[in-house]
């Protein structure tokens, strides 16, 4: 039920090019392309002159390989060069490699995750220096020129929240254990949800909470899940609303036996991930996601509008997809290719394409 | 390129018959190698890549390699005793927590919090020289069983959390800040020469004076070539390996203030990957000059190297796992110099 709805939800905010406002900041407003944005295709990107730097946090793992993949995509479709500057999960490290960025004047900057503690005196620079930039899901502010492109961490834990009550037949209730770190903007907006779905629905008992984020998230919270799972024998769902933690959620109750009494309602889609869900017996029974590939590809372009003028407003939300096991097996898929061709919602795109962009197709 | 070429067939086992214009050459690429091909990189990436030769550029490339080059300068100072200190990772984590966490949930100021960061880390070099120096638990696992040890007191003390500007802590928001000389220290520039560069810069005179031009870096080195021999020349042979292990977690701590300077933020076990980076550091400055042994300059070289290279890749969009390989080849190709081409050991 919640497919459809956010899929409509998906189709009508695709069509007018505008997207579900997220949490509102003074000077945030939602995106949309302008009516003055140009129509032909401006003589840098026709040239193929355009030099975008693309600085990420966060690089191994598929969530992140897709996103540059998506990236990359769409700077070979719109003739833009990129430099790409991983910072291996070292904030310290991306800091720097934002001023070097800076530095090098491109015509803009994408941010692929980060912190705006750490960000700070980079974005100054890009911003003094005129270089638009826009940050893809990390914690920075909107301002003139610093344009957000998220994911709806909102409507995603919204709408793997509807399935779990779905599935429990319109009313939750028993032991659960949540999964989450604090300090991860996604996973803080997802909690803001988490929290709201607790104080609605008062069956639910949170026995425990776990989590860990690094280098060995999925097996470490594996281990931290049995433990819990062992001492709360009661336990019907395992909430872990990131993909590292689904997989070791999903591993856990795996290893215990436990898939018959106890599910896990995750979050993200990757090709290892759907392998995860659709194997027999597995207790990962809903995820939702944004396609990492497309929201790649859709960072890129609105980084490409910025220098070409072509948006008002600054912050775009990508809307988002709940897809169970039960599709998956359904319709057999295997990998993130099939789940696009199955689920055309997934793929936006309408979002952010300024009319010049459509004449390079 | 004729180096190269003389190294190559120098693999031969009747070298001895060589004639004395290839033991030139050997002796050549021993000594000045590595400085060539560091040479021969700087000058190709500067002829293809317009902003790599410039002054910003320089400055972000020593600014990548200051942090590498602090741990590294401690690592020397540990390996010239014959030790080797595999906790300098977790030293610096926990300078990170604690001066973030000083400042962030104590709200005490800069110059607090940095002494708090310095003496965690002297602390985990005591920590090490009472296992090693009291206890005579060989140095490579006292230091690995320290390395898990300070990880998990790090985590304990935050809780798990990485420490942040307003951050939740026991049920409240925090609000004290990074302190200014905090953000001088990552960000801050005298006469447009980044301050980490000038931590650096006086951290490396520090070293380098100190096992190059005085007693007791003659005695550091003696301790380290033959413990029996310097303690029957009269070297207090204690007393120098707990003043190394001091220096290494001194240093590291520095980094660590480094490292939390740039990026405003104590994260979870950041300081981790810098063990390796560091050691890597201090390993291929064996070749430099033809030290074959720990010295100063060599690991400021190896630093400086890995950044050189990792820049300039970057410009020529190298992936991130190609790099990680490019930086094992350097690593075999200095100790190929190192330990092949240098003088036969018994």
């Amino acid at each position: 039920m919640s497919i459809q709805g956010i899929s409509r939800g998906l189709l009508i905010a695709g069509a007018l090019g505008v997207c579900l406002a997220g949490p509102a900041f003074a000077e945030t407003k939602t995106l949309s392309v302008k009516p003055g944005a140009p129509t032909d295709v401006p003589e840098k990107f026709a040239n193929k002159d355009v030099a975008i730097a693309v600085v990420r946090q966060l690089n191994v793992g598929d969530v992140y390989q897709a996103w540059i993949s998506g990236v990359e995509a769409e700077a070979d479709r719109l003739g833009v060069k990129l430099t790409v500057y991983d910072a291996d999960g070292d904030n310290a490290k991306q800091a720097l490699q934002l001023q070097q960025a800076a530095a090098t004047s491109p015509d803009a900057i994408l941010i692929g995750w980060g912190f705006g503690d750490s960000l700070q005196a980079g974005l100054e620079a890009a911003c003094s220096a005129g270089i638009p930039v826009v940050a893809a899901n990390a914690s920075v502010e909107a301002s003139d020129c610093v344009t957000l492109v998220n994911q709806s961490e909102h409507l995603m834990m919204q709408g793997i929240m509807d399935q779990f009550k779905a599935d429990m037949g319109g009313e939750v209730k028993g032991d659960v254990i949540y999964v989450y770190v604090a300090g991860y903007r996604p996973l803080d907006l997802r909690n803001e949800v988490w929290e709201t779905f607790k104080a609605e629905n008062p069956g639910v008992n949170q026995v425990a909470q776990i989590g860990v984020v690094n280098a060995n998230t999925a097996a470490q919270t594996a281990d931290q899940a049995k433990a819990a799972l062992s001492a709360n024998p009661d336990t019907i769902a395992i909430i872990a609303p990131y993909d590292e933690f689904t997989k070791g959620a999903a591993l856990a109750i795996t290893e215990l036996g436990l898939q018959d009494k106890v599910k896990t309602y995750g979050m993200d889609i990757s090709t290892a991930d759907i392998a995860v869900m659709t194997e027999d017996g597995s207790p990962w029974v809903a995820t939702a996601t944004t396609d990492m590939a497309n929201f790649g590809a859709v960072s890129l372009r609105v980084a490409a509008g910025e220098i070409t003028d072509a948006y008002d407003g600054n912050d775009l939300q990508i809307p988002p997809l709940v897809i169970t096991q039960e599709d998956l097996r359904t319709k057999g898929i295997k990998n993130v290719e099939q789940l696009g061709e199955a689920f055309p919602a997934l793929a936006t795109p309408n979002l952010a394409e300024a009319p010049w962009m459509a004449k390079l197709d | 390129m004729a180096d190269t070429s003389a190294r190559q067939t120098g693999a031969g086992t009747n070298e001895y018959s060589r004639p004395d214009g290839f033991e030139r050459g050997k002796a050549f690429v021993y000594r000045y190698g590595l400085l060539t091909v560091l040479v021969v990189m700087i000058a190709y990436f500067s002829a293809t890549q317009p902003f790599f030769r410039t002054f910003a550029n320089a400055m972000i490339i020593l600014q990548a390699a200051s942090i590498v080059a602090v741990v590294g300068l401690g690592c020397t100072v540990s390996m010239t005793v014959g030790g080797f200190d595999l906790s300098v990772g977790s030293a610096m984590s926990l300078s990170i927590m604690a001066a973030a966490a000083a400042m962030v949930i104590g709200d005490v100021g800069g110059v607090p919090a940095i002494l708090i960061g310095i003496l965690a880390g002297l602390a985990v070099g005591v920590f090490n020289s009472l296992l090693i120096v009291l206890a005579r638990v060989p140095d490579l696992v006292a230091t690995l069983s320290t390395l898990f040890l300070v990880n998990g007191l790090t985590l304990m003390g935050v809780s798990g959390q990485s420490v942040a500007e307003g951050m939740a802590w026991n049920g409240t928001t925090t609000s004290g800040k990074f302190a200014p000389i905090f953000k001088w220290l990552g960000s801050g520039k005298v006469v447009s020469i980044p301050s980490s560069v000038i931590v650096a810069g006086l951290v490396f005179l520090f070293v380098v004076g100190l096992l190059n031009y005085t007693r007791w870096g003659r005695a550091f080195y003696a301790v380290g070539g033959n413990p029996i021999a310097a303690a029957a020349a009269g070297i207090r042979v204690a007393r120098y390996r707990v003043s190394a292990y001091l220096i290494s977690g001194g240093l590291a701590a520095i980094a660590g203030l480094m490292l939390a300077a740039r990026s405003n933020r104590g994260d979870v076990n950041v300081g981790d990957p810098y063990l390796l980076q560091a050691v890597s550091a201090a390993l291929v400055g064996y070749a430099v000059l033809g030290a074959n042994k720990p010295n100063a300059f060599g690991t400021l070289i190896g630093a400086v190297f890995v950044a050189v290279l990792i820049n300039g890749l970057t410009m020529f969009n190298f992936p991130y796992y190609a790099q990680s390989f490019v930086q094992g080849v350097l690593l075999v190709v200095a100790l190929l110099m190192s330990y092949t081409l240098g003088p036969r050991r018994r």
